[in-house]
C-alpha cells in the first residue's frame, strides 16, 4: 500500500509504502469501519423492522394509510 | 516614468533608459507581491494529485501566518463508498488519540434525511465513491494550542446530488502542521488543495 507525503517547507511531494506502524493503524482503522458498518445495518434492519410494526399497529386500529402519513411523515410507509 | 491606472505601481516609459531607474524593478515586484498578500481571503498554500493511494499527508501546511484553513479534496474510490476520514498530524505524527474527534452528520439523499453523532479517534469529512466526489473543508484554529474545529460538505459521488454535511471538532490542545486524509477502505485517485483564510 502507498501514501503520498507533501512536506510545505520543505517542498517535497513523495510516494512511497506505508511503514509497519502505519500499515497496523490502518488495519485497525479498517476493521473499526467494519464494525461500525455491521452495526448500522443491524440499526436500519432493527428500524425497519419497529417502523413495519408500527405501521401494522395503527392500521389495526383503523387508521389508513394517508392518516398515518399525514399524523407520522417520518415512518414512510405508505403501502397503499 | 507611467504609473498603472488602479495600484499606480510606477513603470518606466518606452523612452526611459531602465539603467537610470537601478531600483525600479525591485521596488515594482515588491509592491506587487504587497498587493497580491493584501488582497484576496484564501491563500494558495499546497496542492498536488495522487492515483491509487491509500492516504494523504500533508505536512508543514498549517502555520501562524493564518489562524483557519480551506482544503478542497476530489477523490475516487478504488471501490465501493467509503468514507474519506481526516487525522491531525504535528511533526509528521498523527493524532489518534481516543474519542478525541466528536462530530454532528447529515446526510440528504432526496427528501429522506438523516443524522448522527458520534466520537472518534479520526474526524470524518464526506463520501466518496467510485463516480467522482468533490468535498470542501473548513478548518478551524489547527496551528493554535486550542480545540480545532471543522466543517465539511460532500457532494457524494454515489449519488446524482446528494449531500453528507459533517462538523467537529478534535478535543486536544495541541498545535498540529499538518493533516492525513484516509478513505475508510482501498485507495482513492484525485486531488487537493489548502488553502489560508486571510485573517
Amino acid at each position: 500500500m502507498e501514501k503520498l507525503v507533501v512536506d510545505v517547507a520543505q517542498g517535497s511531494s513523495v510516494v512511497r509504502e506505508l511503514t509497519p506502524d502505519e500499515l497496523t493503524q490502518m488495519e485497525a482503522d479498517l476493521a473499526a469501519a467494519q464494525a461500525a458498518e455491521t452495526a448500522a445495518a443491524a440499526k436500519a434492519e432493527a428500524d425497519a423492522a419497529a417502523t413495519a410494526a408500527a405501521i401494522a399497529h395503527a392500521k389495526s386500529l383503523g387508521f389508513t394509510d394517508a392518516m398515518i402519513a399525514v399524523m407520522y411523515p417520518n415512518l414512510g410507509g405508505n403501502n397503499e | 516614468m507611467g504609473t498603472t491606472p488602479i495600484f499606480g505601481f510606477p513603470y518606466p516609459d518606452p523612452s526611459d533608459l531602465v539603467a537610470n531607474y537601478p531600483a525600479l524593478g525591485q521596488q515594482l515586484a515588491e509592491d506587487v507581491e504587497d498587493e497580491i498578500i493584501a488582497s484576496g481571503g484564501l491563500s494558495l498554500i499546497t496542492g498536488n494529485t495522487f492515483s491509487a493511494v491509500s492516504s494523504v499527508s500533508v505536512d508543514n501546511c498549517f502555520t501562524s501566518t493564518y489562524a483557519n484553513y480551506v482544503i478542497y479534496f476530489k477523490a475516487t474510490a478504488s471501490s465501493g463508498t467509503p468514507v474519506l476520514r481526516l487525522r491531525l498530524r504535528v511533526g509528521g505524527v498523527d493524532n489518534s488519540t481516543a474519542a478525541s474527534y466528536a462530530r454532528q452528520e447529515a446526510f440528504f439523499n432526496n427528501t429522506t434525511i438523516s443524522g448522527s453523532r458520534a466520537t472518534d479517534d479520526l474526524a470524518f469529512l464526506g463520501e466518496i465513491a467510485t463516480v467522482e466526489s468533490n468535498l470542501i473543508v473548513n478548518i478551524f484554529s489547527p496551528q493554535l494550542t486550542t480545540i480545532t474545529s471543522y466543517r465539511s460538505v460532500t457532494q457524494s459521488g454515489r449519488l446524482s446530488a446528494g449531500i453528507y454535511d459533517v462538523a467537529g471538532t478534535h478535543n486536544q490542545t495541541v498545535a498540529y502542521d499538518g493533516f492525513t486524509a484516509t478513505p475508510a477502505s482501498g485507495t482513492m485517485t484525485g486531488g487537493f488543495r489548502v488553502y489560508g483564510v486571510k485573517n
